[in-house]
């Protein structure tokens, strides 16, 4: 087990979860000490009927919905977290119930700054360090088994006019509760299923290679993987298999606890940038570059990538894999998967930036993007955590491989 | 690998560990918007050096020591809490900084209790009694001897207070004073962190989180637990045992105790025998009971215990006794430190019948009398 | 008890690493001003930052510190010790003077500093990122390969930093730096 000369690690978010997880929440809110929750989510929860199960389960409490945000858009900004905030204000709320995806979760973060700490605009905290105090109670609840942000301690929070996400980090933006139940992932369709839980399989497998490293990401980012390899297609192929959705939502959230406190390198820092630029969603960019990531940091982390496989394909194939041979299977083994969830899902699982299509089947990175791209990932933080260099130039080869999938050609990765 | 049906989890402490680790502890106090901790480490022979380095540690700093007691804190008992939550107050401490283990960590909880609740720790004795955060609490760990100083409890006259409460916020693991420990007090810390992460990772509680903190922690207790008990002043294995305890801790809290931890605390009750020597002994004995009574142990513990590298290379079938031939191997790992059996340290067969009844009372989930005849007795007789 | 026996103590100063530090940080402020005027790659960091731009760069709580600032014409400037009284957008502190002793005396690069973080930003990370991207080229002109090697994670090639570039490039900024033009 590696030991590093000095790390920090804190995941201080009591985890609840099962198949009727929900059933618990009134003692949550009770323990809390909390009467008047805002709910912030997204109108796809809303209309999928998650929140009426949430409210359901209510019930028994004394606590009451203050207010309901529901126009958190997929792909949240500034805008509307000052917006939320406004309006718990208003409502005199006490406390934020999140219930969404990543984009929910991280703006219900950026809410409970603006609530905690005052002020009308969340980009007033900008940085590292800037939230140093307990904000609100908050209680998590992702709908889908990716971002594990319900344990992370950062919030990325866009600013569409200027093209970037700015990441928030505190370990105050910890969540007090994650609550994981599986009828909040059990509507998630196939083709986004796949994204979202190969975003989670990406903060595990960067989390393993990435600066920040530690016993316990370590063995958080393996826990993860296993639960991840073994479910994701299963899942895909048969949506309401509960015990696999649970098992997808577990991996996510220990995935999130490795990651958070690990932090991450190049696949991270490409798919900020890409998401910034082309606005193409952050699961989609993960999968896609995470066999790169691999591959480019394969000279200084061979031993480790080696080791992914054993959680990846499990303890057969690790065994009958001489060790040498290892970190290239590793990053064999993901393009295969990569390419089975585009079979499963129809071919909607992007391999390549050029397969990405939005919803009116319009390209989404064209090449003339990659050096648009490559300049955003210069100013994104991950780049920091990646334990080989990326500059311009570097990212740009890399964009110009991942373009049409083409696996990196090892001569032209820059050794520090 | 499969979740359970249900389950909570709460890692509360902050790790924080390695080079110049101690001189976090201002900022981690800011934080909580505290800067007057009353510190506390136990009075001897090294208490002299570990008092500069904890006081240099926080120089350059905006926070202020209360107070510093450097007294000899003998065990965990109100009259030593109340005088100490007496120093806290008259000196307008705000926080406590714990450096050591054992009985000087109960009574660190003790004094947070009382001054956070406003009356005194006996009456909070039992479980979750305390009704709101305690004031922000840093443990520094010398060695982790009782396995409760990094987990959500305490001792106070003998009773237990259990709440999450009592967690450290922050634990910070320091070289400079892991390797002050000594060999026993290090052994005892490991042994006890074993058996704690083993009988959390096998319990009903089990679920993912647990075996993720009891992998870290019996993967570094495998690799590092001998050499940091035969040379204790050894930087990078003491660090490591730390670690490790403090994990296995934060497991332990999640789970109900077993059985190997109810019989040993049974056998160590005023016989002055270690509870930590008892415990690692009857782990050893319970895995190796349920091997041979064909129960099986759980994948995820075997792994833990073998390593991705060792579990591999066993068949499936394999796998539980090559997660024994790992415990095993640390235990031959340590030489003449680690008895072979309860025989040799002194324990008679008299006494077994006498802890197995013990245990079964004093644990709150029922366990098999029967079930613990039989590890008690594997663990007398040794292999 | 006597309460007396356990007084209140008062931590005191690491006053020779406290000066240590700034000299250093005195240093490396002067060397980026220097930078900026023989380096392409920090004068165009520099112009594609904000109008108005300056950072603070130093010790939790009570430094040392250094500024450096972007002035009108795009280029950097050595603004002192001092920050009371000037408007500084970025703030990077490292967390204590242990820490930053590991910093100064290339113990740990600043990526592995960031990694264990020590450094609390406050301010745009974009910023950020330019200043690191700044320093740790600076870090290449004024230290010895064997050294600098350490503190950054890839020491750049012959090809991409010509030996006459180096090394006219390390004398210039040193003059300069220590004679502050």
């Amino acid at each position: 087990m590696f030991l590093p000369d000095y790390y920090e690690f804190c995941a201080r978010v009591k985890t609840v979860a099962g198949h009727r997880a929900l059933d618990r929440i009134p003692s949550m809110l009770s323990s809390l000490g909390v009467a008047r929750p805002m709910i912030i989510t997204d109108r796809g929860v809303s209309g999928a009927g998650l929140i009426k199960l949430v409210s359901g389960a209510m019930k028994g409490s004394k606590a009451r919905v203050g207010a309901v945000y529901d126009e958190v858009p997929p792909d949240s900004e500034y805008t509307i977290v000052n917006a939320a905030a406004k309006l718990y204000r208003a409502k005199k709320c006490d406390s934020i119930i999140a219930v969404g995806g990543g984009s929910v979760l991280d703006t219900a973060k950026g809410v409970n700054i603006l609530v905690s700490l005052g002020g009308a605009n969340i980009l007033d905290y900008e940085g590292a360090g800037a939230v140093k105090r307990k904000l609100k109670p908050m209680i998590a609840i992702p709908t889908t088994s990716g971002t594990g942000s319900e344990v992370t301690v950062v919030a990325v929070i866009a600013d569409h006019k200027k093209k970037v996400k700015i990441p928030f980090t505190s370990y105050f933006l910890l969540p007090d509760i994650a609550l994981l139940d599986s009828r909040m992932t059990k509507t998630l369709p196939p083709f986004l299923t796949a994204p979202t839980a190969m975003d989670a399989m990406t903060h595990a497998c960067e989390a393993y290679y990435c600066m920040a490293k530690n016993p316990l990401s370590d063995a958080t980012a393996l826990m993860a993987i296993r639960l991840i390899s073994a479910n994701i297609l299963n899942v895909i192929k048969k949506p309401g298999d509960l015990q696999g959705r649970l098992d997808l939502a577990n991996g996510a959230i220990l995935a999130g606890m490795a990651f958070s406190n690990s932090m991450v390198g190049m696949v991270h820092n490409l798919g900020h940038a890409t998401g910034g630029a082309c606005g193409v969603p952050h699961g989609v960019c993960m999968s896609l570059f995470l066999p790169y990531g691999l591959e480019y940091n394969m000279h200084k982390r061979a031993k480790e990538i080696g080791e992914l496989l054993f959680a990846l394909a499990g303890p057969e194939v690790y065994a009958a894999t001489p060790v040498k041979q290892r970190p290239e299977k590793t990053i064999e083994y993901i393009r295969k998967l990569n390419q089975d969830l585009h079979d499963a899902t129809g071919g909607r699982h992007a391999r390549f930036l050029k397969e990405i299509v939005d919803r009116e089947g319009r390209q989404m990175v064209p090449k003339e993007k990659l050096a648009d791209i490559a300049r955003t990932a210069q100013g994104d933080g991950a780049k920091v955590y990646n334990p080989e260099e990326i500059n311009y130039d570097d990212a740009m080869m890399v964009l110009e491989y991942a373009y049409d999938g083409k696996p990196l050609k090892r001569k032209k990765i820059r050794k520090g | 690998m499969q979740s359970p049906n249900y389950y909570e989890f709460l890692g509360r402490p902050k790790m924080i560990s390695g080079k110049r680790a101690l001189e976090q502890i201002p900022l981690e106090l800011e934080g909580y918007g505290a800067g007057r901790p009353l510190i506390l480490l136990q009075g001897g022979a090294g208490s002299r050096g570990q008092a500069d380095t904890i006081t240099k540690a926080l120089y350059d700093s905006s926070l202020v020591i209360g107070a510093l007691y450097d007294g000899a804190i003998a065990g965990s008992t109100s009259g030593i809490a109340s005088e100490l939550a007496g120093l806290f107050r008259a000196r307008k401490c705000d926080s406590i900084i714990a450096i050591g283990g054992g009985a000087l960590v109960d009574v660190a909880k003790c004094v947070n209790m009382e001054v956070a609740e406003k009356k005194p720790a006996l009456g909070l004795a039992g479980e979750g009694k305390i009704s709101r955060e305690l004031k922000p609490m840093v443990l520094v760990p010398v060695a982790l001897v009782s396995g409760n100083e990094a987990a959500n409890r305490a001792y106070i006259d003998g009773l237990a207070c259990i709440s999450h409460f009592l967690s450290p916020d922050v634990v910070v693991i320091d070289h400079r004073m892991t390797s002050t420990a000594e060999t026993r007090p290090t052994l005892y810390s490991g042994l006890t962190a074993l058996a704690h992460a083993v009988e959390a990772a096998i319990s009903v509680s089990a679920n993912p989180m647990i075996d993720a903190y009891a992998y870290a922690s019996l993967r570094l207790l495998c690799e590092h637990l001998p050499a940091a008990v035969k040379k204790p002043s050894d930087k990078k294995s003491s660090v490591a045992v730390a670690n490790a305890a403090a994990l296995a801790a934060i497991a332990f809290s999640n789970a109900p105790a077993g059985m190997a931890h109810y019989l040993a605390e049974a056998l160590a009750d005023g016989t002055g025998i270690d509870p930590g020597i008892c415990m690692g002994l009857l782990v050893r004995a319970l895995l190796k009971t349920r091997i041979v009574e064909k129960k099986g142990i759980r994948e995820e513990l075997c792994l833990a215990l073998a390593g991705p590298g060792m579990f591999s290379a066993a068949p499936a079938s394999g796998r539980a006794k090559a997660a024994l031939g790992a415990i095993d191997g640390t235990f031959a790992d340590l030489g003449g430190m680690m008895p072979g059996s309860l025989r040799e340290i002194g324990v008679t067969q008299q006494r077994l019948n006498e802890a197995v009844r013990e245990a079964v009372k004093a644990s709150p989930s029922k366990l098999s009398a029967k079930e613990c005849m039989a590890v008690i007795g594997r663990a007398w007789n040794g292999k | 008890m006597n309460y007396d026996r356990y007084p209140e103590i008062k931590p005191g100063r690491k006053t020779i690493k406290r000066i240590y530090i700034a000299v250093m940080l005195f240093v490396v402020g002067r060397a980026i001003q220097a930078a900026c005027r023989v380096d392409e790659t920090v004068k165009k960091e520099f112009k594609n930052l904000k109008d108005g731009f300056a950072f603070v760069l130093g010790v939790h709580p009570y430094g040392p510190w250094m500024i450096v600032g972007r002035d009108a014409k795009g280029r950097a400037k050595y603004m002192g010790w001092n920050p009371e009284g000037k408007k500084i957008p970025l703030k990077m502190s490292i967390k204590n003077v242990e820490s930053a002793i590991l910093v100064f005396t290339f113990q740990e690069s600043t990526a592995v500093a960031f990694a264990r973080n020590r450094f609390v930003v406050d301010g745009d990370l974009i910023d950020a990122l330019a200043v690191v991207r700044v320093l740790d080229l600076v870090e290449v002109y004024l230290l010895p390969k064997l050294i600098a090697a350490l503190a950054v994670k890839r020491y750049p090639k012959w090809s991409e930093l010509s030996p006459v570039r180096k090394h006219v490039g390390r004398i210039v900024i040193y003059t300069r730096a220590l004679l502050g033009f």
